[in-house]
């Protein structure tokens, strides 16, 4: 059976890479004593998938891995064993038993909710938002193998609003192997069709980055969290 | 949780912040206002490095658990973070509490190997500590040091306040209730330092005196009065199953080079190995019983979630219940899914079969340490390992599926002839063609790769070699050029790689081994010439340091090429480390002689630590 279990990462821990924090959870759910089922072969290893790398320095509320066992505690039990197990700032929040044929967490993302928030206070953010709603072309530079190319990323963000009280930015944008907008490129497009200048700029490019939630698209082809996979047990 | 003490400013512009944060899983938080002594342990090198000792955590894990005192750690910062921490004046931070070393009771420094000696003043100089003791005041730390370089701490004595000799598990507390009443009666630090001569294992440098002859050899060694003793004895633990060990061990996050659960299983040696101090200094040979290990291994599996788990001894072969110890780990790791890293192991069927259970035969490859290419050259040494043994072992692992042997030397031993380095390819070859002859060509899973891997010796204090003289590294070089032409001529070259090392280190490591004060101010020459992290290869200028010998009017070859007189007084001579000045000397001219000497179970052979009267020396005096 597989259980697809959502974590949240705050604080000083948000400086451990994704390799190391798999690793972590590695030897977490063997401190939980969870049921675990394991590979075959000379180097049995844990059945476990990670949705979408989250990058150092991110904080999260809404991560999610899919851990494959061979029988379940209860949801109680599953929470506080493994969140007993927890390092500080790492929280398990939920945990959903996945139906058979489901697809695996890697597999099904497609997007991300960001929130961006700034080291300074800033003076310009209503502006920023009358520039995304009067619908100036947003544009990243990317390096591939013909060269760097431009691509619009108005086709990538689905929603997008700014909180010029609480000097956040919140955005969902597309996210995946297949296509990945990363947040701090939303941030720079908009800082170049603003046409942004120092120390606004560097103000404005120096950004904390929480995402809110990852993403799936359901049947009827809308957004809707990882988490909502999956019933109690 | 603490603030940290980095902005995310510098956490952003570095590498593997991760190394500076904290909040490890087991690390230990307490409140500071609710302890009466702050410790800070300290390991030289960056964290990765810091994190596989087994000592640290030992002593860190001792330290909790006395309810008055709060233990911390920290480890260099590498040299991107060095700089900014120069250059923004941020002081260097312990990583529980992220609280600045300097207002730690104590800043206990592992001394591990010698060329981490410039690494030890980055920390005290990015820790706004005073580099020299005698500058220190109460405002600072007590600056202690332990570990097998503390056996000649003469070329660092400047810098450490207290030099702990031997064992940390028996005399810290004392220590510590020692300082408590120090601070509570107003005592002067200077008074404090005095009275902690009084514990038979503490060195403090700056209670003794030292005078040179005109050759520079050493004149004399005195203590500066009568309450301070004439030497410091190296205190050891006598029950290892009583003894405190971290079965909750601090688990890193980032990737430490060694990872795993590990069971110190026995601390010293019966082998007598010449060459080595280890051997020496940790005697005698004392066990953990088969059952105590048992229960540490249970419980660290559950406490860490570790996938592997090692032994850690000198000698593992010689574990008595090395058998039924490995049957039961074998089992319980299979059902835990974690996996056992074996330590090097004698070669013979036992732990062929075992090696069989819990490695991929084709992946892994066979150790053998023979350390001389020759019979004649192992006598001297007293490496206790004939052709018979590597040959008879190398054929029964063929004959199970292994193709893969790494043999491991040392060139510029004492005594040493041409005939025995060329000995090194020769016998390389001769287990490349038992390999061809044992395994018929259909079964062969390609060629046999044996790899040769030379180092260059150097001579260590306490060990029966501490009068020999240290090749030059143009000799080094000359001998692994040597080895290198002698292979060419055989005729499984082809099955056989050959790495050999820096020369250029182990002459600086010869030199701060058998060092002397002068050395104080080389070392912080080099330091201030911008020599860090010296055991790193890339990071390692020797023009530098022959630079700051130069300065200093000092010649690095009277450490390393000079022969040493049979009279000469050493500067490590004060410490009594249980084996004696003359068991040693007696050792070294067996060697000239090239006898060889029996190991601890077969036959006592005097050495003096039989005063400890524990472990193996039980057998001989409880009769």
């Amino acid at each position: 059976m597989i259980v697809r279990v959502k974590f949240t990462k705050k604080g000083r821990i948000r400086f451990i890479g994704h390799l190391d924090l798999m690793r972590y959870f590695q030897k977490a759910t063997k401190r939980a004593d969870l049921d675990l089922k394991y590979s075959q072969g000379f180097n049995p290893h844990q059945l476990m998938s990670f949705a979408f790398p989250l990058s150092v320095g991110m904080e999260s509320e809404g991560e999610y891995f899919d851990l494959e066992l061979n029988s379940l505690p209860t949801k109680e039990e599953f929470l506080n064993r493994m969140n007993a197990a927890m390092a500080e700032g790492i929280v398990v929040e939920d945990v959903k038993l996945l139906p058979e044929k489901c697809k695996n967490a890697m597999a099904s993302v497609s997007g991300s909710i960001y929130r961006v928030s700034f080291y300074s206070k800033l003076s310009f953010l209503d502006q920023v938002r009358e520039v995304y709603e009067n619908g100036v072309p947003l544009s990243y530079r990317k390096e591939t193998k013909e060269g760097a190319k431009e691509f619009s990323l108005r086709d990538h963000i689905h929603s997008f609003s700014v909180d010029s009280e609480k000097q956040t930015i919140t955005m969902l944008v597309d996210s995946g192997s297949m296509t990945n907008i990363k947040a701090a490129y939303v941030v720079e497009a908009i800082a170049d069709a603003m046409h942004l200048e120092d120390p606004k700029r560097t103000d404005f490019l120096k950004i904390h980055i929480t995402r809110i939630d990852t993403l799936m698209t359901n049947d009827a082809g809308e957004f809707v969290s990882l988490g909502a996979v999956g019933e109690d047990f | 949780m603490n603030e940290l003490a980095l902005s995310d400013d510098i956490l952003y512009a570095i590498d593997m912040p991760a190394r500076y944060i904290g909040g490890e899983i087991n690390s230990v938080m307490k409140d500071k206002a609710h302890v009466d002594v702050r410790f800070c342990m300290c390991f030289p090198d960056i964290y990765e490095i810091g994190m596989s000792h087994l000592g640290i955590q030992i002593l860190y894990d001792m330290f909790n658990r006395f309810e008055d005192t709060w233990c911390e750690r920290v480890y260099s910062p590498w040299t991107d973070l060095d700089a900014i921490m120069r250059k923004e004046n941020v002081p260097l931070f312990a990583l529980e509490s992220q609280d600045p070393i300097r207002s730690f009771d104590f800043l206990g420094i592992t001394l591990q190997y010698e060329m981490c000696y410039t690494n030890i003043l980055q920390i005290l100089e990015l820790g706004q500590i005073p580099l020299h003791a005698t500058d220190r005041t109460w405002e600072d730390p007590i600056v202690i040091g332990g570990g097998p370089c503390s056996y000649n701490p003469e070329p660092i004595s400047d810098f450490f306040d207290i030099f702990y000799m031997g064992e940390g598990e028996t005399e810290y507390r004392r220590l510590l209730d020692l300082y408590k009443d120090a601070k509570k009666t107003g005592m002067s630090r200077r008074d404090f330092l005095l009275k902690v001569s009084e514990i038979p294992c503490m060195y403090v440098p700056m209670n003794y005196t030292v005078s040179y002859k005109d050759d520079g050899t050493l004149k004399s060694f005195e203590p500066i009065n009568y309450s301070v003793p004439k030497r410091v004895k190296k205190t050891i633990v006598t029950d290892m199953d009583q003894a405190v060990y971290p079965t909750k061990p601090v688990i890193p996050f980032v990737r430490a080079m060694q990872d795993r659960i590990v069971l110190e299983i026995q601390r010293g040696c019966i082998r007598g190995c010449r060459f080595c101090q280890a051997g020496q200094i940790y005697k005698p040979i004392r066990e953990r019983s088969v059952e105590t290990l048992k229960a540490y291994a249970q419980e660290m599996m559950r406490n860490t979630g570790y996938e592997e788990l090692s032994l850690s001894s000198l000698s593992s072969s010689d574990y008595t219940g090395l058998p039924e110890l490995l049957e039961y780990l074998i089992e319980e790791c299979s059902r835990k899914k974690v996996n056992i890293s074996l330590p090097s192991l004698r070669i013979d069927a036992f732990s062929l079969d075992v090696m069989n259970k819990v490695q991929d035969v084709r992946r892994t490859s066979l150790t053998f340490a023979p350390e001389a290419g020759s019979q004649r050259m192992r006598n001297i040494i007293n490496k206790n390992l004939t052709v018979e043994d590597i040959l008879g072992g190398a054929k029964e692992a063929f004959l199970g599926g292994w193709n893969k042997v790494k043999l491991y030397f040392m060139l510029g031993l004492p005594f040493e002839k041409e005939e025995d380095i060329k000995a090194i390819p020769e016998l390389a070859n001769e287990i490349a063609a038992l390999y061809y002859d044992t395994v018929p060509k259909e079964q062969r899973q390609g060629k046999a790769q044996i790899t040769i891997s030379t180092s260059f010796f150097v001579p260590k204090p306490f060990t029966a070699f501490q009068w020999a003289p240290q090749d030059s590294p143009e000799d080094f070089i000359a001998k692994a050029a040597l080895t290198k032409n002698t292979l060419a001529e055989q005729l499984n070259q082809k099955s056989i790689k050959y790495n050999w090392h820096e020369a250029d280190v182990s002459m600086l490591e010869g030199v701060l081994a058998r060092g002397d004060r002068k050395l104080n101010r080389v070392i912080e020459t080099a330091y201030r010439k911008g020599c860090l992290f010296d055991a790193w290869g890339e990071n390692y200028h020797h023009e530098l340091w022959l630079q700051s010998f130069e300065e200093c009017g000092i010649d690095p070859t009277f450490y390393t090429t000079r022969v040493r007189s049979e009279e000469e007084l050493f500067p490590w001579d004060f410490i009594d480390c249980g084996v004696t000045k003359s068991y040693l000397l007696r050792e070294y001219h067996k060697a000239m002689r090239e006898e060889t000497s029996e190991n601890c179970k077969n036959q006592c052979q005097g050495c003096g630590c039989a005063s400890y009267m524990a472990g193996i020396c039980l057998n001989y005096t409880q009769k």
